[in-house]
């Protein structure tokens, strides 16, 4: 594989490592993520991960910390959630879970009320919870940002009762309805927010919801900003409150509604995929709504055979197209079973890559 | 405006609790059931494009949808005993190892609009499950694959190969899915390649 040269003609992530071999000191990822997020040119372009990591990085960027008592289902085998939605993994995904097919709790929208019913969450010790919750993260905390985020968007969970095809009928037919069911939702999550927060003392506040698909948004802007944008800016106020920069996970074509994610406080999107026209977001919001993404994995790199160069080259055109200004962090990687040689060397040279080209931009 | 444009533009709205009723006071009029199905048929042609244009969205499509069921319900006594035109029939479904529903789910929906008989087998579908249900319905016109993942595009191109090396015969492959594209689609040997469920229908349409 090649490197990429420097005018001078060294490899600059040689001298990376000599200097820190040497026991200087540079910003771990943590300070170079957060700068990032505050606007600030970054020593580097990071790669944020959903657990893959190169070896040349030796502490993730983020970890999610999450109230143990809401994941009990997240099992290799999956299991059912507080609300009862039973998850199955999907090897095809790396075990990415999926609500079961065709085991929707909720079939009727006006019906929520019998059928949804928060647990009792009156007797639990939230700081023996928050505790336990970070030291299952095992991390050094002053290389890896903790982002905190209460469950995966109202959206979503609504569609995990209801599948979607009768989820988005019901969002058309009954909004009121599913306005009621969202609110009783976000009464739940805030209310644990509210007690979780200051115990974890997260360094991000994350808010997540796919509302899009590869084509287009689900649904309309006019109800994305009726329905679901009160309840965001919800959780956004606990980060805005204590000065903490706030992320969106919102897979698809969603560019639309980012102005409105912005002005609740969100300086951060991923995956932020190239279906959008993320080269004009980036010009509307300069380094102030951080790409988090911007890399495109289809075509060619799907083949299994897809060479290591061509691999390296994909990295290097998300890099040089979304690099220059800050407000930059590669994420993507090959998705796949998680025992697949060929996923895992796909990624491993897509991380290794990224890391190199990332740690010589600026 | 006549009771006839009157459906049409319910079904295109969604106005599923008027369809029913609009439908029945058509025919006490008189008016031919064929003629009412092919102005709801047409009433989805317009909502397809809509939706390919991006000028509505998936809760518009599928009450849309629904709203044209109520139409069929009340106009299918009828149609089943006059020998009314089908397209003819269509399977679909979700290739192995993806569990994504929504894509498929719009498309048979719009598919099963245009005037197609819609055997949706699901998602998850095996080639062999495909395979077979080709077997028993030896009629079949359409053959619609979908798939969300990149990873399941492998799944897919089995697919393809095993239905087309089968030796079966007298059907149109038609594919799509988010990571799809049409040179993935001419590559692996389908017939027809669809972006969206508006566009599956009228290429369905054009294979049938």
């Amino acid at each position: 594989m090649s490197r990429l040269p420097l005018k001078d003609g060294l490899d600059k992530t040689i001298l990376i490592n000599k200097f820190r071999k040497e026991g200087n000191y540079m910003l771990t990822e943590k300070e170079n993520y957060l700068k990032i997020l505050n606007g600030e040119i970054p020593e580097w372009i990071p790669q944020y991960n959903y657990g893959v990591l190169s070896k040349k990085v030796d502490s993730p960027i983020n970890m999610a910390v999450r109230p143990g008592f809401l994941n009990e289902h997240r099992k290799p085998d999956g299991g059912t959630d507080i609300w009862g939605v039973r998850w199955v993994p999907t090897y095809e995904t790396g075990n990415m879970m999926l609500p079961a097919p065709g085991e929707f709790i909720l079939t009727d929208i006006r019906k929520w009320r019998d059928v949804i019913k928060a647990p009792d969450i009156s007797n639990i010790d939230w700081e023996a919870m928050a505790k336990k919750d970070l030291e299952l993260l095992n991390i050094d905390r002053s290389k890896t940002a903790i982002h905190f985020g209460t469950h995966f968007g109202y959206f979503q969970t609504v569609m995990s009762f209801m599948g979607f095809n009768e989820g988005l009928c019901a969002m058309y037919e009954e909004p009121e309805e599913v306005k009621e069911l969202m609110n009783y939702l976000a009464d739940f999550y805030l209310t644990i927010a509210e007690k979780l927060i200051d115990l974890y003392k997260p360094d991000i506040v994350s808010l997540t919801d796919d509302t899009a698909s590869e084509l287009q948004p689900f649904f309309s802007r006019e109800m994305y900003v009726d329905m679901l944008l009160p309840l965001y800016d919800k959780h956004a106020k606990f980060g805005r409150d204590r000065g903490l920069p706030i992320t969106m996970h919102n897979c698809g074509r969603c560019e639309d509604v980012m102005e409105d994610l912005f002005n609740i406080g969100v300086r951060g999107w991923d995956p932020a995929q190239t279906i959008n026209d993320l080269v004009g977001i980036k010009k509307k919001f300069n380094n102030k709504l951080v790409i988090m993404g911007g890399w495109d994995g289809r075509g060619r790199l799907l083949a299994p055979d897809v060479t290591d160069e061509e691999i390296y080259e994909s990295a290097r055109k998300s890099i040089n197209t979304y690099g220059p200004g800050g407000g930059y962090v590669f994420a993507g990687q090959f998705t796949g079973p998680v025992d697949d040689p060929v996923t895992i060397r796909k990624n491993a040279v897509l991380l290794d890559a990224v890391y190199e080209l990332g740690h010589s931009f600026y | 405006m006549s009771k006839i444009d009157d459906i049409k533009s319910s079904v295109a709205a969604g106005k599923t609790k008027l369809v029913t009723g609009l439908v029945q006071e058509a025919l006490d009029e008189g008016q031919d059931a064929q003629d009412i199905l092919s102005a709801m048929v047409d009433a989805m042609g317009v909502v397809g494009d809509k939706f390919s244009a991006g000028e509505i969205f998936v809760p518009e499509m599928l009450v849309a949808g629904k709203a044209m069921q109520k139409g069929v319900e009340v106009l299918k006594p009828i149609l089943s005993g006059s020998g009314a035109p089908s397209l003819g029939k269509c399977i679909i479904g979700t290739v192995a190892g993806d569990l994504h529903d929504i894509g498929k789910n719009l498309v048979a929906l719009m598919i099963g609009s245009a005037g197609f008989d819609v055997i949706d087998l699901g998602v998850d579908v095996s080639k062999e499950k495909f395979l077979e249900t080709i077997n028993s319905n030896p009629d079949v016109k359409v053959v619609a694959l979908s798939g969300l993942l990149t990873t399941t595009m492998p799944a897919m191109k089995e697919t393809v190969e095993a239905v087309k090396n089968s030796g079966l015969t007298g059907f149109k492959v038609l594919v799509g899915g988010a990571p799809i594209t049409p040179e993935f689609a001419a590559s692996i040997g389908a017939d027809a390649y669809a972006r969206d469920a508006g566009g599956a229908a009228i290429k369905a349409k054009e294979l049938a």
